[in-house]
């Protein structure tokens, strides 16, 4: 055992490397560690482990750790804590602590190291079965190692069988369905008070276990009396534990006792060197081996009466106790600095209630218990209500209070929560602890009523003549103790928080600069700036160089899907609302699906490969989604079509060059391919060799210019890419993003699927009736278009708004209202709302696209967009602003 | 998290798969030839019970596949998980 | 299609992090062939397809079947012409190998309802090789990796540090990913990291 110095408070102190801050502070004599939050009482160490309501502190060593119960953090040298009133701060740098995260299957968990937990394990590993045992304590032994009872040797063996894997200081925080546990394992706060980087500091694990043995021991409880919340009152066991080991402040100690677990404590103390003035149990007579032993040691024993009120010394610390019977008569006092206070066993049936399960009342034990044995989990130890042969107890939470006394006797004490509050509640009507608990707060701070539910239960009980369990049952959530944020999210951080998908041309995007938009989980490039250039600078710009000369845009992130089968045609014609069967081969089509309830789902181009070879492209977000949908209507309505489907998304990189100059820069790249009109046509693909690389080459525009997109593998698109950029060079080829893309597809009044739409919109709303088939029989979604609700009047519609100041960009997302009568007093109904809006180079002005409601027969109508301080007014117009005639796209 | 029994792959975490909602609701034979009410029961309504219901999920992180499984919306229970167009398992009780 | 390596590039331009003699080792095997096979078993068509490849496929899904030595463990250069099929769902084979897979299964594609489509540059391929794979890998995978529930010659696909993967048991000590091109640069941050408690 080696010493170490710690600071508390901004005062150094030694203590032993290991044991606890709060068994090391009262081993210096600090009896007093902090005051209440409320009352700002002072307050003192009562527990031992998690339980622990008053000493706790802020760590500002290491990683630092705000409101960290003192009983918990093992000492290790260096370590700087500050007393925590009730509210804990977070340390102003970033945790630079690595947090980790580890998934793992296991037959069966054992929760808790304690005999029963051990015993449990040792019992399954036996019959073969790979056994995690999972304790939060350093080391295995529960309550015997506070007992100082040795484990036997043989049961602590089954820690180091190969199918037993034991990990310490390891919490579950929680238990959920079809026993998955998440825990927690302190790793490195233990070694010393250093960041560590390279080893995490919290490793969060991931459980599915077959079986889970809950072995979770107990806490004690207080009692609640007057002034019961002095420093140097203390629940016994863990009175008795400090002080075995050394850590021993006091000279008298009373011991207060509902059960015979107060007179081993009081033993222990007594062989601590403590006098033990006297054993108060409020039994008027009580039997068992503990109490044979306290009364030939000579302890005075005072039975039937309890504690009810105490004093302080000018410290704080407690003085003396009065004692009386359990309706305030007959009262004595007794000097004591320490008041060593056995209220009961609280079985921690935290795990089970997280499960739905239950905890019984055991009037026997004065406990809530769960008694469980089914396939998923089982109960073991003090949690099943296996107290011993010596565990006698009395149902009592507390005598009888005046009004006075009832102010200063706590039920909570971190809430500072007293039965003057308690009675309120009752007196109120309250009866249900839900009720009690959410009017007095009592359980809701740090602990989560750790020390108070089973007391708080009980008094309502006493209070109403009830068992507790009349009352209503404890309920917890997880987590079980409060674990910083970092831990729960484990290696889920900054990059790692959610995948980044890039194209093959990623690296060449992010060397020219191209500030990056999240289009779901990909990364496209935004726009690409030249020099200082702003985004509508450079978006305008690139617009005009598309318009005007050529530009190339990475189209890789679209999502393909590959159809094969003799069906695929047929199976196109269902899911699409226009025709596909009929296309020629070597041709694409563009395509709009719909949802059965006619709402446009997703839209793209597909082509027809051979005659039974499809390839489909599906918007960048609906890939997935659209796969599931194909695969859906396959596998469980048209079972027999012969179709099969295939993600390509990333076997395919697309390279468009768009623009009037596109056709002699395919024709440079592509010196064998014939790229005229005559012999290349609009929504044909021809098959090449470009730049060495076999690729497909769709004539297919997205912003109504001539355009060719060249498709290849994938490990070719940076090489296409560049070489697009060194050909094109003389010809002002212009890298163009998202931004510029979504502002040329609007001019020509094309829909985003998810930016037009949100789930709502027929193709007719969209002005899309063009595509929707009259000779089809059906499809998915055709059906709906009759329904009364999609055929009404007054459905919003897509159309185009041109603000009246074309030097203005209206919002994305602003509402419209009719007419541009800035008078009508509010409240004015809107008609609808701005779906994508921006400054145009080629129409030299800002322009919109909007729903609006019976739009398609408003165009010409002034509208008005009510914006913070002023009104904007405009008028409705054709979503279609460029090239009407779609005279561009052919060059 | 469920555990969410595929009847390919076997148990695997909820993250892998998307919800098909109440199973055995076929795509009506002829769509036109249902009145509105009909068409808004194929389209709109799905059962919600409190407990036991046979629900479609597809493994969509795995092997892609639809399949119809029995799970209890009180308890999370999963009971069998089945094929479509195969007999379909008695609801546990 | 016989690539030009001079101008092809793979998802992670062979990265490596750890190394044989650590306990762990993580490696990009770029330009590794894949194809996407799609067969119903039971049809005259899956009989073909096997004859063709030469392997009897698995119709159990998650179920490797190969003429193959495909990791660093069996040797970093594979016998010529072999094949292994991973099953990835009931009608559904990733095949990968040095064998000309394209050119095998041609002659089935014309007579038979097959869809074999080459998905070489969909995924990259990733080696985790050490005493201490397992251990990287389930930092982020939920699935059963113990062995008597994930052997050698299992495959899966499922999430990989959330991202869509194809996971493969090739030997001992040695694991193998498809992981979705898209996705390489994501998860090798993830493994590396994962990594370094291990190096």
């Amino acid at each position: 055992m080696s010493n170490a110095n710690f600071t508390f408070d901004g005062k150094k102190y030694t203590g032993v490397s290991g044991e606890s801050l709060a068994s090391a502070l009262l081993r210096n004599g600090v009896v007093h560690f902090t005051n209440s939050s409320y009352k700002d009482r002072p307050r003192g160490l009562m527990g031992l482990w998690v339980e622990e309501p008053n000493a706790l502190v802020n760590i500002d060593s290491g990683p630092g750790e705000p409101m960290k119960a003192s009983t918990t953090i093992e000492l290790v040298d260096g370590l700087v804590v500050r007393s925590s009133q009730g509210v804990g701060d977070l340390p102003d740098t970033r945790d630079n602590s690595r947090y980790d995260k580890v998934n793992r299957h296991v037959d069966v968990l054992v929760v808790g190291a304690g005999t029963a937990g051990l015993t449990a394990a040792k019992k399954f590993a036996a019959l073969g079965k790979d056994v995690i045992v999972m304790d939060d304590q350093p080391g295995p032994g529960g309550h015997a190692r506070h007992l100082g009872t040795e484990i036997s040797a043989e049961l602590l063996a089954v820690l180091d069988l190969a199918n037993v894997t034991y990990l310490p200081r390891t919490t579950v925080q929680g238990l959920y369905d079809q026993g998955y546990l998440v825990a927690t394992e302190r790793r490195t706060d233990h070694l010393d008070a250093k960041v560590h980087t390279e080893v995490s500091r919290i490793r969060t694990w991931h459980i599915r276990a077959d079986h889970t043995v809950l072995a979770t021991g107990a806490f004690q409880r207080h009692l609640v009396f007057a002034n019961n919340d002095r420093p140097g009152i203390m629940l016994s066991h863990s009175a008795a534990t400090y002080v075995t080991r050394g850590a021993n402040p006091f000279k008298t100690a009373v011991v207060v006792t509902i059960d015979n677990q107060g007179y081993r404590d009081a033993l222990r103390l007594h062989e601590a060197g403590v006098t033990v003035a006297a054993v108060i149990d409020i039994r008027d007579a009580a039997s068992g081996p503990a109490i044979a032993a306290v009364n030939s040691a000579g302890i005075r024993v005072i039975t039937g009466k309890t504690a009810l009120d105490s004093a302080a010394s000018d410290s704080g610390q407690v003085c003396c106790l009065t004692i009386a019977k359990a309706d305030g008569t007959q009262s004595e006092t007794i000097d004591a600095d320490l008041v060593a206070i056995s209220g009961g066993w609280t079985p921690i049936v935290h795990l089970a209630t997280f499960i739905g399960i239950k905890p019984t009342w055991d009037p026997a034990l004065a406990a809530f218990v769960v008694k469980r044995d089914d396939k998923l989990t089982s109960t073991a130890g003090m949690l099943a209500g296996d107290f011993g042969d010596d565990n006698e107890a009395a149902v009592f939470f507390g005598p009888q209070l005046t009004a006075e006394q009832a102010e200063v006797a706590f039920v909570d004490y971190q809430r500072d929560a007293t039965v003057r509050d308690f009675n309120r509640a009752i007196g109120a009507g309250m009866r249900s602890i839900e009720h009690v608990k959410r009017y007095t707060s009592i359980g809701t701070a740090h602990d989560q009523g750790k020390t108070s539910g089973t007391t708080t239960m009980g008094l309502i009980g006493q209070a109403l003549g009830k068992a507790p369990d009349e009352i209503g049952s404890l309920t917890f959530r997880p987590p079980y103790i409060s674990i910083p944020f970092a831990a729960l999210a484990g290696r889920d951080r900054g990059l790692l928080s959610d995948p980044i998908r890039t194209t093959p041309i990623h690296a060449w995007h992010e060397k020219a600069g191209a500030p990056m938009e999240d289009v779901g989980q990909w990364k496209r490039p935004w726009f690409f700036p030249k020099n200082s250039e702003n985004m509508h600078a450079a978006v305008l710009r690139e617009c005009a160089a598309v318009r005007e000369d050529v530009g190339v845009m990475d189209a890789s992130t679209l999502g393909k899907i590959d159809l094969q089968g003799k069906d695929v045609g047929e199976f196109l014609d269902l899911i699409y609302t226009n025709m596909f069967s009929t296309l020629k081969v070597g041709m694409s089509r563009y395509g709009l699906m719909c949802g059965v309830d006619g709402m446009v789902f997703d839209d793209g181009v597909t082509t027809r490969i051979s005659e039974n070879h499809w390839l489909m492209t599906t918007t960048t977000g609906g890939a997935a989604k659209v796969l599931d949908w194909l695969e859906e209507w396959l596998q469980t309505e048209w079972t027999d079509l012969e179709v099969f489907c295939t993600s390509v998304t990333e076997q395919i990189s697309t390279v468009a060059i768009v623009g009037p100059k596109s056709r002699e820069l395919m024709s440079r790249l592509a010196p064998d391919l014939d790229v005229s009109n005559e012999a290349f046509a609009f929504m044909e693909n021809k098959y090449a060799d470009v730049a060495g690389v076999p690729a497909r080459i769709a004539r297919i525009s997205f912003s109504g210019e001539l355009a060719y997109e060249i498709n290849v593998p994938g490990s070719f698109g940076l090489h296409i890419w560049e070489k697009v950029m060194s050909q094109g060079a003389d010809l002002n080829i212009t890298p163009y993003g998202t931004e510029s893309m979504h502002v040329l597809r609007a001019e020509k009044g094309f829909v985003i699927v998810g930016q037009e739409t949100d789930g709502t919109q027929t193709p007719q709303d969209l002005d899309m009736d063009w595509i929707v088939s009259k000779k089809k029989e059906d499809f998915i979604g055709k059906r709906s278009f009759a329904r009364v609700d999609t055929s009404r009047e007054g459905r919003h519609q897509l159309v185009g708004i041109l603000p009246d100041d074309g030097s203005f960009v209206i919002p994305e997302g602003a509402y419209l209202v009719a007419g541009s009568d800035e008078k009508t007093p509010p409240p004015v109904a809107h008609i609808g709302y701005v779906t994508s809006s921006y400054a145009s180079a080629a129409l030299g002005r800002s322009f919109a696209l909007a729903l609006v409601a019976n739009g398609l027969a408003r165009k010409g109508e002034k509208i008005a967009v009510p914006m913070a301080g002023r009104v904007v007014t405009g008028i409705i117009t054709d979503s279609v602003f460029v090239d009407k005639e779609n005279a561009r796209r052919d060059g | 998290m469920l555990h969410i029994p595929c009847p390919y792959c076997g148990p695997r975490d909820e993250t892998e798969f998307h919800y098909g909602a109440e199973a055995h609701i076929a795509y009506p034979e002829n769509p036109q030839s249902l009145d509105d009410a009909q068409w808004a029961k194929f389209v709109f309504i799905k059962a919600n019970p409190k407990g036991w219901l046979a629900e479609r999920w597809v493994h969509s992180a795995g092997c892609r596949r639809w399949f119809n499984v029995w799970r209890n919306t009180i308890t999370h229970e999963f009971g069998p998980s089945y094929k479509p167009f195969t007999q379909q398992p008695k609801s546990p009780v | 299609m016989m690539v030009n390596l001079d101008i092809a590039k793979s998802p992670l331009n062979g990265l490596e992090v750890g190394g044989l003699d650590k306990a762990v080792l993580i490696q990009e095997v770029p330009f590794t062939p894949g194809f996407d096979l799609r067969v119903t078993p039971g049809t005259p068509a899956f009989a073909a397809a096997n004859t063709a490849v030469g392997l009897s496929l698995s119709e159990t899904v998650g179920r490797v079947v190969r003429n193959n030595a495909d990791c660093i463990v069996d040797g970093s250069s594979p016998a010529a012409g072999g094949v292994s099929a991973l099953a990835l769902g009931p009608d559904w084979w990733y095949l990968t190998g040095t064998a000309d897979i394209q050119a095998l299964l041609a002659p089935v594609a014309d007579t038979h309802h097959i869809s074999l489509v080459d998905v070489s540059s969909q995924r990259t391929k990733i080696e985790v090789y050490g005493p201490s794979a397992k251990d990287v890998l389930s930092h982020y995978w939920e699935q059963d990796l113990r062995e008597a529930h994930f052997p050698i010659d299992s495959c899966s696909q499922g999430l990989l540090a959330k991202a869509p993967v194809i996971l493969w048991h090739c030997c001992a000590d040695c694991f193998i990913i498809f992981p979705r091109s898209s996705f390489a640069k994501h998860l090798w941050t993830a493994l590396s990291d994962a990594a370094i408690e291990y190096l």
